[in-house]
């Protein structure tokens, strides 16, 4: 995982719940990089899942959802840092299919090695769209908070439903995501 | 733990990660740096090839068209020498019968009239230089032509399956006479060379042509080193002189035809273009380093060809055995 998303981790902690707390969280799980980050530079995807584990024992909330709760929070500092994404794309939908071909291809000029995952898309009809992601890392809850903060950003509801999932062995997870009205 | 440590720490990992960062970016420059100057050097190596490639074209294209104009002017040269040469003894003899009186008064009379305005004495003396002289400057031009269809050549010239070693010690040799005085020549050849399909006299013009070049570069005497190897599929040979050495800004230019160093009169300048078109021919390439002061190597790599069919390995091995 690169420094960015640690920094934005931190920084959502310490927004959430102060400086102590992160400086608490730091100090329970005793990572290598003394939780010392750099956007550009690459940390072990085991750190934060490290951090997310006791952040989540820490607040008494599921691993899972406080990842998703990352994701969202994470997507609204990433438009704030690269605005142009958002800019070039006007709907929910063109934004999400841009998300592999045009983003995070952007991603790996800009960053040395990011470890990306994979998406396919298929849209259904003009209120669905399947995603499928697929990843060594398994962030699939990430993702989905990603998906969750570009709803909120694009002003629009939506039913997401997880069908597959890497996490109960498949390998691949699909996104089928509807829009509501 | 008071919260002013709390803050402190922070601001230690703010600072730490600040100077990670500043050392990533010196590194991307770095990287940056390193790849914009081979993309630069990559640059001028494809133009300058282009620039050959150019060349190459253009003279082809005036060799063709100087070469026919040319050997007409030559062949007519040579007849007006004959021509000549009987005119001025018609001349000869006509002031040989003068001499003894043996012209009429009139005859004379018309005779003095022409010598006076022509002054035949002088055209006796001067017309065979001028015609010896034409001449040189005429094959001085087929010379040149000759050397541009060579450099700008389309088809190659014949192949044979051939020692590089024996062939740089006979260039060595032919060139002796010309270096001996003033330069020591070490040979260190490597005897498992293998041979390869190439144009002997042509590399033996390669190397003549480099050998002496160096010689040149060391008009007070130096010592100049032939060396071959062999790696994979490649050969190797340098050629590497401890001479004057050849300025940085006139590298990029040494292959180019007509490019010299030498005075005026001395040397066309064709010498490292043909150089340059019979390596390429070769499918192989050529290359420089030098240091001023120290000296400069020329580097060769060709390809190991074998144009050997079965029946030709059988009889070597046959003649080995
Ligand atoms: C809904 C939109 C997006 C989704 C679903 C998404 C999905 C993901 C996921 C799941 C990861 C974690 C790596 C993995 O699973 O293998 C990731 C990493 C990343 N994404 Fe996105 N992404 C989205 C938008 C963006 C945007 C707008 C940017 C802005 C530049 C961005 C930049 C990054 C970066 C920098 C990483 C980290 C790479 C690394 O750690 O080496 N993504 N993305």
């Amino acid at each position: 995982m690169k420094g960015i998303v640690f920094n934005i981790l931190e920084q959502m902690v310490i927004e959430k719940a102060g400086l102590v707390a992160w400086d608490q969280l730091l100090n329970d799980v005793q990572l290598d990089s003394q939780g010392i980050y750099t956007a550009g530079k690459s940390y072990p995807d085991d750190e934060v899942v490290a951090l997310a584990t006791r952040a989540s024992e820490m607040l008494d909330i599921p691993t899972g959802d406080l990842i998703k709760a990352f994701g969202c929070y994470m997507f609204a500092q990433l438009v704030e840092r690269y605005p142009i994404f958002t800019d070039q794309k006007t709907t929910f939908f063109d934004f999400l299919k841009s998300v592999h071909d045009v983003i995070h291809v952007e991603v790996r000029k800009l960053y040395d090695e990011p470890s990306l995952p994979d998406f396919k898309h298929k849209q259904i009809n003009d209120t669905q769209l399947l995603m499928r992601y697929s990843s060594p890392r398994k962030f699939c809850m990430l993702a989905e908070g990603l998906i969750a903060g570009a709803a909120e950003h694009y002003q629009v509801k939506y039913k997401l439903d997880h069908r597959t999932c890497m996490h109960q062995g498949a390998d691949h997870c699909d996104f089928l995501i509807t829009l509501e009205p | 733990m008071s919260e002013v440590e709390v803050y402190q720490r922070a601001l230690n990992r703010e600072k730490q990660a600040r100077l990670d960062a500043e050392e990533q970016l010196e590194n991307s420059s770095r990287e940056l740096y390193k790849k914009n100057q081979a993309l630069q050097q990559q640059q001028s190596a494809m133009l300058k090839n282009e620039k050959l490639a150019t060349i190459g074209m253009l003279s082809a294209g005036v060799a063709h068209e100087i070469n026919n104009p040319l050997a007409v002017v030559i062949s007519n040269l040579n007849s007006l020498t004959d021509y000549n040469q009987q005119l001025l003894a018609l001349l000869a003899q006509v002031q040989q019968w003068q001499q003894q009186g043996q012209l009429p008064d009139a005859i004379v009379a018309a005779f003095n009239e022409m010598d006076a305005d022509a002054d035949f004495d002088f055209i006796i003396e001067d017309a065979p230089d001028m015609m010896a002289d034409m001449k040189e400057g005429l094959i001085r031009m087929q010379e040149i032509v000759s050397n541009l269809k060579t450099f700008s050549r389309t088809k190659p010239g014949e192949r044979q399956y051939i020692d590089l070693n024996a062939c740089l010690e006979a260039s060595l040799k032919l060139v002796n006479n010309e270096i001996k005085d003033h330069c020591i020549v070490n040979m260190d050849l490597d005897p498992s060379l293998p041979k390869t399909a190439a144009n002997n006299s042509e590399l033996s013009q390669v190397f003549m042509n480099l050998v002496i070049n160096a010689a040149h570069a060391m008009e007070q005497g130096g010592r100049i080193r032939v060396h071959s190897s062999h790696q994979n599929d490649q050969i190797k040979i340098q050629i590497v002189d401890n001479g004057t050495g050849i300025p940085e800004n006139i590298r990029k230019d040494i292959f180019n035809p007509f490019f010299t160093t030498k005075p005026p009169g001395h040397g066309t300048g064709m010498g490292l273009s043909v150089v340059h078109g019979i390596i390429k021919d070769h499918g192989g390439s050529i290359g420089l380093t030098s240091k001023m002061g120290v000296g400069t190597c020329f580097t060769i790599r060709l390809p190991v060809v074998s144009t050997q069919t079965d029946e030709e390995d059988a009889a070597e091995i046959a003649g080995a055995l």
